[in-house]
């Protein structure tokens, strides 16, 4: 293993020799994904989800303490809708094969992004209606449990509130499978209690 | 059930990670670290238009910095990796979103011993950027920023982390950067 390694001239079956567990055994250097088995890239997966989310906390953590609260949050959505129409949305996409412009492709998509809906951290009870109309009740977010743990109020209005990040990306997811697409919010935070549900959204194909 | 290899049939409410091929996983997560990057990225252009390079520069480094330190120890836990040498810490470089195994930076270890390796970046897209857009803040993000991230990547606080080569460039042909890694007794 000593000397100079050249990952990218090592031949492509010897980086994938194998279904790794985890990471415990020796240094690689030519470790590729593709190296480990797919239980140890769903744990991957599932720490890299929340990087996602800790990498967008930490930032506007780090913006409001400069620019406060209400920029911090204006930033935040601006970088939100820019990075997701630009790369998070056409490349989840193309990369999952999802077709379609209903609503249901709208929750596919939504399954599918890095800070998207998943066990543990977002999650919720889908009412289906039709293809073209959903409700879906957010029965935790570990994003408004950290605010209402740490925050102020204002981090809640700006994360959930009318015209928040949530308002603007959760339309914008909308509007990028169909422009007929519209979404509103049934519910929003402040909760009354922490058994409370978070939010409920609707989302449905207009005429 | 049969793995699903993309997701262009029904929709599925009770999805999880599980019900794809490893290859459909792989494909997901080669995404999500392009996603990762661009929204840093976004992040930074919005301060800078907003408040100017040198705020960006300050932001930039607070939040990274302070990922590297709640995030990346994730990694070595979820991995299994127990943090004993540099390469051990090396392992924990290669497993984030922004990583040297995915090809978005191509890395050449010199590995002198399990305590002592020279890592070379060879190309860096971000320094590419900078080079051609603005080229003034290569310094603050190369020299400081990426110093200050790369010691809390490792995880170990007693790998030193030092460089031997770094930006601005003479031409596009040298080396992007070039990181020394060695155990404090």
């Amino acid at each position: 293993m000593l000397g100079t390694r050249n990952v990218q001239c090592i031949p492509k079956e010897a980086r994938q020799m194998g279904d790794l567990q985890d990471y415990s055994g020796e240094f690689r250097p030519e470790t590729r994904l593709e190296g480990f088995s797919k239980e140890a890239l769903i744990r991957l997966l599932d720490a890299y989800k929340k990087c996602f989310v800790g990498i967008a906390g930490t930032y506007h953590t780090v913006n409001a303490e400069r620019m406060g609260v209400e920029e911090a949050w204006k930033v935040d959505a601006d970088v939100y809708l820019r990075q997701q129409m630009q790369f998070e949305l056409p490349l989840v996409t193309k990369a999952m094969n999802i077709q379609g412009d209903d609503v249901l492709t709208v929750l596919k998509i939504f399954q599918m992004l890095p800070d998207g809906l998943r066990e543990g951290q977002y999650e919720c009870l889908w009412d289906i209606k039709s293809n073209n109309h959903a409700i879906l009740t957010f029965t935790k977010c570990q994003t408004l449990f950290y605010h209402e743990r740490h925050g102020n109020p204002k981090d809640i209005e700006g994360l959930c509130g009318p015209g928040s990040i949530e308002d603007l990306c959760f339309t914008a997811y909308g509007k990028w499978v169909n422009p007929k697409i519209t979404c509103r919010a049934l519910k929003l935070p402040p909760r009354k209690s922490k058994d409370d549900i978070c939010c409920v959204w609707e989302w449905k194909l207009g005429e | 059930m049969k793995e699903l290899v993309d997701y262009s049939g029904p929709f599925r409410p009770d999805l999880t990670f599980e019900d794809f091929s490893k290859e459909f996983l792989l494909k997901l997560m080669r995404v999500w670290q392009y996603a990762w990057l661009h929204m840093a990225a976004a992040w930074f252009d919005l301060v800078k238009e907003r408040y100017g390079s040198q705020e960006a520069c300050e932001l930039d480094r607070m939040a990274w910095v302070r990922v590297g330190e709640k995030v990346n120890p994730r990694y070595a836990r979820i991995a299994n990796i127990e943090l004993n040498t540099v390469l051990d810490s090396m392992k924990c470089l290669q497993l984030p979103l922004d990583n040297t195994t995915g090809g978005i930076f191509p890395v050449e270890y010199d590995i002198r011993d399990e305590n002592h390796v020279i890592v070379t970046i060879k190309r860096c897209p971000a320094l590419e950027d900078m080079e051609k857009n603005s080229p003034e803040l290569i310094e603050p993000r190369c020299c400081v920023t990426t110093m200050e991230v790369n010691k809390r990547y490792v995880v170990n606080p007693r790998v030193k982390v030092g460089a031997l080569k770094l930006p601005p460039r003479s031409s596009p042909a040298e080396i992007a950067c070039q990181w020394e890694y060695t155990l404090e007794p």
